[in-house]
């Protein structure tokens, strides 16, 4: 009775992750058989480093995801490229200090966030629409400011990111997997980990429960717009340049990695480190999917039939005959 | 009279009337020649495919779901068929029913995952919009197309009986089917099973069917958009519709349909996607600077669903108030 009862706590405790370590592996599987030169260090390095950016916008999502409510951040995209314009370019003191710039910009990211998280939560403004208004508009302002002519000054600690630490992963691979086990840690293990997913699971029992619902319904777009605008930087950092569209993709890959890694949609169960799971499958799918020279409406089409079939098995509401 | 004024008061779509009236005001103002026959049927026609989308995300919300694939799938449609065009003999009635059945099928997709696999809405047209998408991109990655026939260009750019622009009889075929549908029996089901599903169900309603069919209507706005912008455009492009998913369903939420479901028609939806398409205009009618228009553009939209659903929740109390105020009058 003892081991069938572990058995079943396990199972659920992982069933979420299933679709996207299956997912991981079947990728793997096909790269290693069915392409040359693929499984090396180097390639493995690179791909884990774009999922890298992918995996801090798509664990700022996670938050709004988590927060119930049907709850989604599509602005995602502009934040970057605040972030990516801003960050770079911050010297304090004539001196580059990494922690500092992505301080500043989580700041800017957080209080941009918070007019999402007002709109959506008091103005009852659905979030699909709040947050894409807040994207074309955090767009055009950064249009407005720079007529489009971005010029960047990457500090070279910024650079010094790509480097390697250990084969296969890179400065930025490790710091986004720091990031990850604090933020998987705050979820399962404190206090507020446990407010967050209570606001998601029952909003009125939350309140009536003395959680400060409207703080953290605000909040977490708050959060996300900050890790994404930290994302924006990176993705600087690994790029290189900064251009306006160059963000264009993200915030939808960022809610189907949050999706793919399990977090329910509903809110009220959420994982960081199944987001970050569901980041690399998606940039591992991009690149296997590039190695057998697929164009990109090919890639986005194979791409939405993933997220399609991941919907279809793990996202289904009750049935209605109960 | 007064419960007329009332009755109208309350009409859902009404912000979303006075806010187009306000800005067709101001721009014919600032524009005196926005007014004139060939400039306003322009206005129309480019306004049409969007407006098509905002009738099938309507249909949609009501009934409780969302779309926001409607406008890739119409990018997909147009593609397609500029394809077909150009690069094959196929009869032009073929092709545009193979538009048609993309659309059907498009909205096919939709509504089973929806309707009968129960994948929540905004995900699922979430993915199948990456799916049409992919697929328009996949056809024709770069704008092409340019065998479009003579005949649909000039059909779609004409006006009929010296009146009525195409824009307006795709637009009028689609209200007509709408209002037609409401009424039906499958139509006023919709209502139901957007307010209240469990008890839809329980009422013997066909949730799944009332969903399904609401997608495939949804779909046909799509073919319907993708015809009118093949012949706009006169070729095909694989962006065309990528905006207006969200766009339209920005207008729906201007136009009064709760995101709940279950209210709203398709005046507000229509007025809401003439007041987006309105906007640009208004502004570059203002002589903003190119580099703020993208600015300007959004903070209006912004405003006006700020507008929209503060006059909402605003109209809401109200209400509750006349029944509280009711109510107390009754017990003494």
């Amino acid at each position: 009775m003892n081991k069938q009862a572990l058995a079943k706590s396990v199972y659920s405790k992982f069933k979420d992750y299933i679709p996207a370590a299956g997912a991981i592996v079947a990728l793997g599987l096909i790269s290693t058989i069915l392409i040359d030169g693929f499984m090396n260090a180097n390639n493995i390095g690179a791909i884990l480093l774009r999922a890298s950016v992918l995996a801090i916008v798509a664990m700022g999502v996670t938050f709004v995801v988590t927060a119930g409510d049907s709850g989604l951040d599509l602005s995602t995209g502009s934040l970057m490229v605040v972030g990516a314009m801003v960050g770079p370019n911050l010297r304090f003191g004539g001196q580059e200090s990494l922690i500092l710039s992505f301080l500043v910009v989580m700041v800017i990211g957080m209080l941009i966030g918070c007019v999402n998280g007002v709109g959506i939560y008091y103005l009852k403004i659905p979030a699909l629409v709040m947050t894409m208004a807040m994207n074309g508009l955090v767009t055009g302002f950064c249009i407005l400011l720079t007529r489009s002519q971005l010029t960047v000054n990457l500090p070279a600690k910024l650079v010094a990111l790509n480097d390697v630490v250990v084969e296969p992963f890179r400065k930025m691979t490790l710091l986004v997997a720091v990031v990850m086990i604090l933020l998987q840690l705050m979820l399962t293990k404190s206090k507020f980990g446990q407010m967050l997913q209570l606001t998601g699971n029952n909003r009125q029992a939350a309140r009536l429960n003395g959680i400060p619902v409207a703080a953290i319904a605000v909040g977490v777009y708050g959060i996300s717009s900050a890790m994404a605008a930290v994302g924006g930087v990176l993705l600087a950092g690994y790029t290189g340049l900064v251009h306006i569209d160059m963000t264009a993709e993200y915030p939808m890959q960022a809610m189907a990695a949050v999706i793919i890694g399990g977090t329910h949609a509903a809110g009220g169960v959420g994982s960081f480190v199944g987001s970050v799971m569901g980041a690399i499958v998606l940039t591992l799918l991009n690149s296997v999917l590039l190695a057998f020279n697929m164009p990109a409406g090919a890639r986005t089409f194979i791409q939405g039939l993933v997220l399609l079939g991941v919907l279809i098995i793990n996202n289904r509401s009750a049935k209605l005959r109960q | 009279m007064k419960d007329k004024i009332k009755k109208i008061g309350k009409w859902s779509s009404l912000p979303a009337i006075v806010l187009l009236a306000v800005l067709f005001a101001y721009n014919g103002i600032l524009n005196p020649g926005f007014f004139k026959k060939t400039t306003f049927f322009t206005f129309l026609l480019s306004s049409t495919p969007m407006v098509c989308i905002v009738i099938g995300v309507c249909t949609c919300k009501i009934v409780g779901g969302i779309d926001i694939s409607l406008g890739n799938l119409l990018s997909l449609i147009n593609v397609t068929m500029a394809y077909l065009f150009s690069s094959t003999d196929m009869a032009a009635p073929l092709i545009i029913l193979i538009g048609l059945l993309i659309g059907l099928g498009g909205g096919l997709l939709n509504g089973i995952c929806i309707g009968v696999l129960r994948v929540n809405p905004l995900l699922a047209t979430f993915a199948t919009s990456s799916v049409y998408w992919g697929l328009a991109l996949w056809i024709m990655p770069t704008p092409g197309g340019y065998g479009v026939p003579r005949e649909l260009i000039s059909f779609v750019n004409r006006t009929h009986f010296g009146i009525l622009p195409t824009a307006v009889i795709a637009l009028a075929i689609l209200v007509i089917l709408w209002l037609v549908y409401m009424k039906s029996i499958y139509g006023i089901s919709i209502y139901g099973i957007g307010g209240n599903e469990q008890s839809a169900y329980v009422s013997g309603m066909n949730v799944a069917q009332g969903k399904v069919l609401a997608h495939v209507f949804g779909g046909f706005c799509a073919f319907v958009g993708g015809l009118v912008a093949t012949g706009l455009i006169a070729s095909g492009d694989p962006n065309i519709g990528t905006e207006f998913s969200l766009k339209a369903v920005t207008a729906v939420v201007i136009g009064g349909v709760a995101l709940s479901g279950g209210e709203g028609d398709v005046w507000g939806a229509l007025a809401g996607g003439f007041f987006l398409s309105t906007i640009l205009i208004a502004i570059i009618s203002s002589k903003v600077p190119t580099f703020a228009q993208n600015f300007a553009n959004y903070s209006i939209m912004l405003c006006g669903l700020v507008l929209a659903v503060v006059i909402k929740l605003g109209a809401e109390y109200y209400r509750t108030r006349a029944k509280r105020k009711q109510s107390e009058e009754v017990r003494p």
